[in-house]
């Protein structure tokens, strides 16, 4: 069930009238209801597992609280994180590890190959796991008791919108709000509606659109040289963030409409001046759990190491955000070239600084986002690619046979859809900028004539009912 | 929240009129209870473009086949579109369907084929083939516009292209005006037709692989039919000779000759190629695969009309 479907719509609907018209106190359960027909309806086999899954956590998290002795809660501690890396691993690292076992075995003559474990990796798996493992954390640190209530801790791994593809919540933030649900309020809850139905602007009209070159160019990587691989490499970022940020306004609103906050995820990203600025803007509900529960951790541990303590906190922090997507090397690649630039613009700060000084701001700052953006978008080659060599072939011929024009083969069949996806991002582009400099672009909506804004709705419906013949998948439901 | 569910449903005014349209209209029966709109106004709207034939064609096919299913069935792709029914009843005095899908890939045979076996027990299946499509590389499903109705029928009104079609229903209906639904390679030229012929031959060879999967999937659908007392042909359409030229330039006579050769290993096959001098002759073809209606005529009236032909 995808949240663009009608399917989803029902249950929204339907979840939002039971909900709001059940007491406070019983909210809860029609969320959990609708979380358990959500997850079921996807797979019953998953909903099997997630809920093993939440029942497995939501004890572990009791003993490790009632554990007073130091040295055995530490150990338990430990032992439960494995728990949960383990059963992720299981499910979504092990052909990888086969695989490369087996790359290591062939080195040496007569040794046989191992075999392939039949597994279907479950969805949402990444996202829950990192959900209860940060749980756990608070729990061991003391800063959160754990959730008595089993049903309200299920929710907290299996609320319907953020299922998917998260944001990835922090019990600490989420569970305090499902405890307090609260009474209707039109405003909450028209706020949440809009900024569903912009999240399925951005997938339906400007995603979906930009989608064709980026799936066309890396599903036949091998046909295509210079001028399409080019415009795939300025392209792809943009879909990306359209993709997985209108997915992320989706899911936001969806929970909005029953009064609940989830974490954002993207902060304007393509104004960020450099990397380390990017990724406090990009899926930040992922980087700054990272941070919080690996990089700073890391940090305190070889804070006598100088320098080198947050060279290696960066590098595997960024690795962890590599193969969280999944397992294959181009994700840990994806997560080294992350760590190297951070780590460039940790260790030339000064000197940069220095230099910029120099410049007029205006032009430090623009360079600044332009290289960014590039070199994210550079580096998504190993997001999309299917495998290393692949990425080196998309790098390597970049350059080849180029021509101003779409050589060889089309990777665009529908320019005026394309075009037209371009001119919409860059008018929402604007409105970040303008948000960026204090324009409050949400205000000045709001203060508009009711016509002026509903026909601003109806625009946006028409145009997401034009786009919706084709059923495209989210990107980041995969992970 | 009464008031505010009350002004929800102001606000989907334009929905709502747009569903209560497309129930009235029904461009694909899908609904069937309007029928405001001929049944052959309706197909004729669905033949409109080059986009809405293969998807039209699959839609209605899928829902009228549901509904009426027939034990003699045609599969193909655009090919045998002309292939006519009520003629062949005439010759044969058993009723058929015509399941050709125009732009129908061999995965979106197969999946006609599985379709039409959950639905009724056949009797005579004439798979209509081709080498163009015979190629790993074309493997798209056209039949998934039919299955995604069925398993998603409230796409029925939230697809756009539905609209669409029930908007072009209605104009048709109104003006009457046959440039809505004549499709565009009616209307063209002889050098515009050699010159699409051309166009289409390269898009269909430049790139070539064998469809090991095609050639086993074909083999588990004639084993089924075998097995399963059904009368199974392939059926070959005539191309007209230009198109060997460009076989040869592409270096895939073999390749073609290797299609046949599986085929006819699989099954009884009526292989209309280079049969005549009918075959040879440009006038009766759109472009280099397409043999005009009138032709169809004749080749429905070989095929059926003599047992010989057939065994």
């Amino acid at each position: 069930m995808l949240l663009t479907s009608f399917s989803y719509f029902v249950l929204l609907f339907a979840a939002f009238i039971i909900f709001y018209a059940v007491p406070d106190k019983k909210k809860w359960v029609v969320l959990l209801i609708g979380s358990l027909i959500f997850v079921g309806w996807i797979s019953i086999h998953i909903l099997i597992i997630t809920l093993i899954f939440s029942v497995l956590n939501y004890f572990l998290g009791i003993i490790l609280e009632n554990s007073k002795n130091k040295i055995i809660r530490k150990k338990l501690y430990f032992t439960f994180i494995l728990i949960n890396v383990g059963i992720l691993a299981f499910y979504k690292y092990i052909n990888f590890l086969i695989d490369n076992l087996n790359s290591v075995l062939s080195l040496f003559p007569h040794e046989s190959q191992l075999n392939h474990i039949n597994v279907v990796i479950p969805i949402g798996i990444s996202y829950y796991t990192f959900q209860s493992i940060g749980n756990l954390i608070l729990i061991y640190r003391g800063t959160e008791k754990a959730e008595r209530n089993i049903g309200i801790y299920t929710l907290l791994l299996i609320f319907f919108p953020k299922f998917l593809s998260g944001p990835v919540e922090r019990s600490n933030h989420f569970l305090p709000q499902i405890r307090n649900l609260k009474s209707f309020d039109s405003q909450i809850v028209t706020s949440g509606f809009k900024l569903f139905l912009l999240g399925m602007f951005k997938k339906v009209v400007i995603a979906n659109n930009l989608s064709e070159i980026v799936y066309n160019t890396y599903n036949n990587v091998h046909i295509y040289t210079g001028m399409p691989l080019i415009t795939t490499l300025l392209i792809q970022a943009v879909y990306l963030y359209c993709d997985f940020s209108g997915y992320t306004d989706m899911a936001l609103g969806s929970a909005k409409i029953f009064g609940i906050d989830l974490m954002p995820n993207f902060n304007r990203p393509f104004l960020a001046r450099n990397v380390t600025e990017f990724w406090r803007r990009w899926h930040m509900s992922l980087s700054l759990w990272c941070n919080d529960y690996i990089f700073k951790p890391l940090m305190i541990k070889y804070r006598t190491w100088g320098n080198n303590a947050a060279i290696l906190s960066v590098f595997v922090t960024f690795i962890v955000i590599g193969i969280w997507h999944g397992a294959n090397w181009t994700f840990v690649i994806l997560g080294l070239l992350q760590g190297i630039a951070i780590t460039f613009e940790f260790l030339t700060k000064r000197q940069r600084l220095k230099f910029y000084k120099e410049l007029p701001k205006g032009i430090v700052i623009w360079s600044g986002r332009v290289i960014t953006y590039m070199f994210f978008s550079f580096s998504l080659i190993f997001f999309y690619a299917k495998n290393v060599e692949n990425a080196y072939y998309f790098i390597s011929h970049l350059f080849d046979n180029f021509f101003f024009k779409f050589s060889g083969y089309f990777v665009i069949s529908n320019m005026k859809n394309f075009s037209l996806a371009l001119i919409l991002f860059f008018i929402l582009f604007l409105f970040e900028i303008l948000s960026e400099y204090g324009w409050d672009v949400t205000k000045r909506i709001n203060s508009m004539p009711k016509y002026v804004k509903w026909l601003g709705y109806y625009f946006m419906i028409a145009f997401i009912y034009y786009y919706s013949n084709s059923q495209m998948t989210f990107v980041y439901l995969q992970f | 929240m009464k008031k505010y569910l009350g002004k929800l449903l102001i606000f989907s005014i334009p929905i709502q009129i747009i569903v209560i349209f497309i129930i009235i209209i029904d461009p694909y029966n899908f609904i069937n209870i309007s029928h405001i709109i001929s049944d052959k106004d309706k197909i004729k709207v669905l033949n409109r473009s080059n986009e809405s034939q293969p998807r039209g064609n699959v839609i209605w096919k899928t829902i009228a086949f549901k509904r009426k299913p027939v034990k003699n069935i045609l599969i193909g792709d655009s090919q045998g579109k002309y292939f006519d029914t009520a003629l062949i009843k005439r010759i044969t005095g058993e009723e058929y369907f015509n399941f050709n899908i125009p732009g129908g890939s061999y995965k979106t045979m197969f999946s006609v084929f599985w379709y039409t076996i959950d639905h009724i027990k056949l009797k005579n299946v004439y798979f209509q083939c081709g080498f163009m499509n015979y190629n790993g590389y074309r493997d798209y499903n056209l039949f998934n516009y039919g299955i995604d109705l069925m398993k998603n029928p409230v796409s029925y009104f939230s697809r756009f292209k539905f609209l669409e079609d029930a908007y072009y229903n209605i104009l048709y209906a109104i003006t009457k005006n046959e440039d809505i639904v004549r499709n565009y390679y009616l209307n063209m030229s002889r050098k515009e037709l050699d010159s699409l012929a051309n166009y289409r031959v390269k898009g269909f060879f430049t790139k070539y692989k064998y469809p090991e999967d095609y050639y086993l999937e074909l083999k588990k659908i004639t084993d089924y039919c075998k097995e399963n007392n059904i009368s199974f042909h392939f059926v070959i359409t005539p191309n007209y000779i230009g198109l060997e030229k460009y076989l040869k330039e592409f270096g895939l006579t073999e390749a073609r000759d290797k299609f046949k050769s599986d085929i006819k290993s699989l099954a009884p096959t009526i292989d209309m190629e280079y049969l005549d001098e009918l075959s040879y002759d440009r006038s009766n073809y759109y472009d280099y695969f397409h043999c005009r209606r009138e032709y169809a005529d004749i080749l429905v009236r070989k095929i059926w009309g003599n047992k010989n032909y057939r065994n």
